[in-house]
């Protein structure tokens, strides 16, 4: 099933005294519901630019864009929109609210209007979603980058939405925050059947994805699992884009002769396939 | 020749409150002129505490800071000096930007060192071609240009003040990878032709294994590993503990050598995995070596 749509979107930004930048031309994109797809390309590519029309933060000026069949140009779908499709951003600081972590889940549901009862219920359930339910009454500066991180998440899970965005969430986390936030997105989208759609700079975690689109100048240039597009090596270089350091090694061998696939992806899957060829070839 | 050293420096936060911590808890060490340390170490770790040490903007509790065998701190009021030897650039320094132009904002630091016009002119030229900032965009206002613009005139700022030592703090963080590869690039230019020592604070082990010489481990304060590249992240299991990571690749030739094949040595780039592999394997079609 359809969950976004995307029609031929086209994306300028106006500015009186300069030239209109077109930043998104022409994006054809469909993401079905329970899909985890990672969004990857170079800053200025357009894809948080179009991450941004998932939720109807910015609105096309050419072409459309659905969530569930909603146009996002119709204005009073807005609030029911972003029900759908929750946004999560790249600084933690800058998205929590209050000083109390349940308090700071509970707050997009409050403007929603709900029930306190359900809404302790939501955030409840929330946090345990992220993990972070024994860190309900602590105060979020106290945390972690990556738990903050987290916090952020079950924010956004408290609404209940279909689908979350999310605008690089580990860029600024170390490698541990980032595993963390990662593990948990990735067991959201399994076990809860979350939709996902993440940007992120990092091909490991891209590698994670069912599902990976790739943007350029504006388009969507390349869009495949993850082996179908890292397996084009040559193709991403050539963008200076990044693959994942396996994915790499097995490429450069390959081209030296050795007889190892083009879609290793993971480091056991490379030693693997270094073992195998090594063993065959004795 | 040593540089700068450390002994037994010590750091406690609020000290006498109840919020009292032990960010650095004695930490003895030296760094060799020329050479580029990668500083690793999970957020909270100490590593920011630690590098704030090297330049006077946090004072000891107990211990000593040595730039060229002189404690910083010997005269308080020279302090200033210190900082124009040892040159420190923050996290996201782009949010520090806030002069007219791309020109009068890289030129600040070096200004306030009191050099002749002239000087500060050359400098600012020179650093701006290292970070590759273009001569046209000097005129322009810092807050035109693009996020790795920024962060390349924040970095220069710095730069031309032409430190002994120069401090980075996470460079890359945020960037895609094409401005990681060539901001990675610049910082290994200038330190080529410069010949400065650099201190790197990386969450990312691939930049850390591709351009540092050694690397230093902080992990709860204390300093876990001071040793050679190679070294640290033949110690995997160590750093996974302490809640950091190893390059994949590192893990490709862990994997290897407990599957009973032997690889020889250790890899920690891409570049170096290959070059193993062929030397010890040769390259491909019949069987050989």
């Amino acid at each position: 099933m359809i969950l976004i749509e995307a029609d031929k979107l086209r994306f300028q930004y106006e500015n009186p005294d300069e030239p209109p930048k077109t930043v998104l031309r022409d994006v054809d994109l469909t993401i079905e519901r329970g899909e985890f797809v990672a969004l990857l390309g170079h800053n200025g590519c357009g894809k948080s630019t179009l991450a941004k029309h998932f939720n109807a933060l910015l609105l096309p000026t050419g072409g459309t864009l659905l969530v569930e069949e909603m146009n996002t140009a119709d204005e009073e779908l807005s609030i029911d929109i972003r029900r759908k499709v929750g946004l999560v951003l790249q600084n933690p600081d800058n998205q929590l609210v209050s000083t109390v972590v349940e308090e700071d889940v509970a707050f997009g549901p409050e403007n929603l209007g709900i029930e306190p009862a359900e809404i302790r219920r939501r955030v409840d359930d929330a946090l345990k979603m992220v993990d972070m339910y024994d860190y309900r009454t602590h105060a979020p500066h106290k945390l972690s980058g990556g738990q903050k991180q987290r916090i952020a998440i079950a924010g956004v899970l408290a609404m209940k939405p279909d689908c979350i965005v999310l605008d690089e969430p580990t860029a600024m986390l170390d490698p541990k925050g980032r595993r963390e936030v990662l593990e948990t997105v990735r067991r959201l989208n399994r076990e809860n059947g979350m939709t996902v759609v993440m940007i992120t700079h990092y091909m490991e975690e891209a590698a994670a994805a069912d599902r990976v689109v790739v943007m350029n100048e504006g388009r969507v240039w390349m869009d495949g699992t993850p082996r179908e597009i890292f397996s084009q090596v040559e193709a991403l270089k050539d963008v200076e884009l990044d693959v994942p350091q396996p994915t790499e090694l097995c490429a450069e061998l390959r081209a030296l002769g050795w007889d190892l696939p083009a879609d290793v992806l993971t480091a056991e899957e490379c030693v693997d396939a270094i073992a195998s060829y090594l063993e065959d070839r004795a | 020749m040593t540089v700068l050293e450390t002994h037994n420096l010590t750091h406690v936060y609020a000290e006498g409150t109840p919020f009292e911590k032990t960010a650095l808890d004695d930490v003895s060490l030296s760094i060799e002129k020329g050479e580029l340390v990668g500083i690793i170490g999970h957020t909270g770790s100490g590593k920011s505490t630690f590098v704030q040490h090297l330049n006077g903007l946090l004072k000891p509790t107990s211990g000593k800071v040595l730039l060229d065998g002189e404690d910083i701190w010997k005269d308080p009021k020279q302090i200033r000096r210190v900082r124009f030897r040892v040159g420190m650039v923050f996290q996201y320094p782009e949010y520090q930007l806030f002069e007219e132009t791309v020109y009068k904002d890289i030129a600040f630091g070096a200004k306030n060192m009191g050099l002749s016009d002239e000087e500060v002119d050359a400098r600012v030229r020179r650093a701006a071609a290292f970070v590759g900032l273009k001569n046209e965009l000097l005129d322009n206002s810092p807050f035109d240009l693009s996020g790795g613009e920024k962060r390349r005139a924040a970095i220069a700022g710095v730069m031309a003040m032409e430190p002994e030592v120069l401090i980075l703090d996470e460079p890359t963080a945020g960037l895609d990878p094409k401005g990681r590869n060539n901001l990675l690039s610049q910082i290994e230019n200038y330190r080529k032709e410069n010949g400065t020592t650099i201190l790197l604070v990386s969450h990312s082990m691939e930049d850390v294994a591709r351009l540092a010489d050694r690397v230093l481990v902080m992990h709860k304060g204390q300093l876990k590993m001071l040793a050679p590249t190679d070294e640290v992240f033949s110690r995997a299991e160590e750093l996974e503990e302490m809640g950091l990571s190893v390059p994949a690749v590192t893990k490709v030739f862990m994997g290897l050598k407990n599957r009973g094949i032997n690889v020889g040595q250790n890899a920690y780039t891409v570049e170096s995995a290959v070059s193993a592999l062929v030397a010890r394997f040769g390259k491909g079609g019949g069987a050989d070596a």
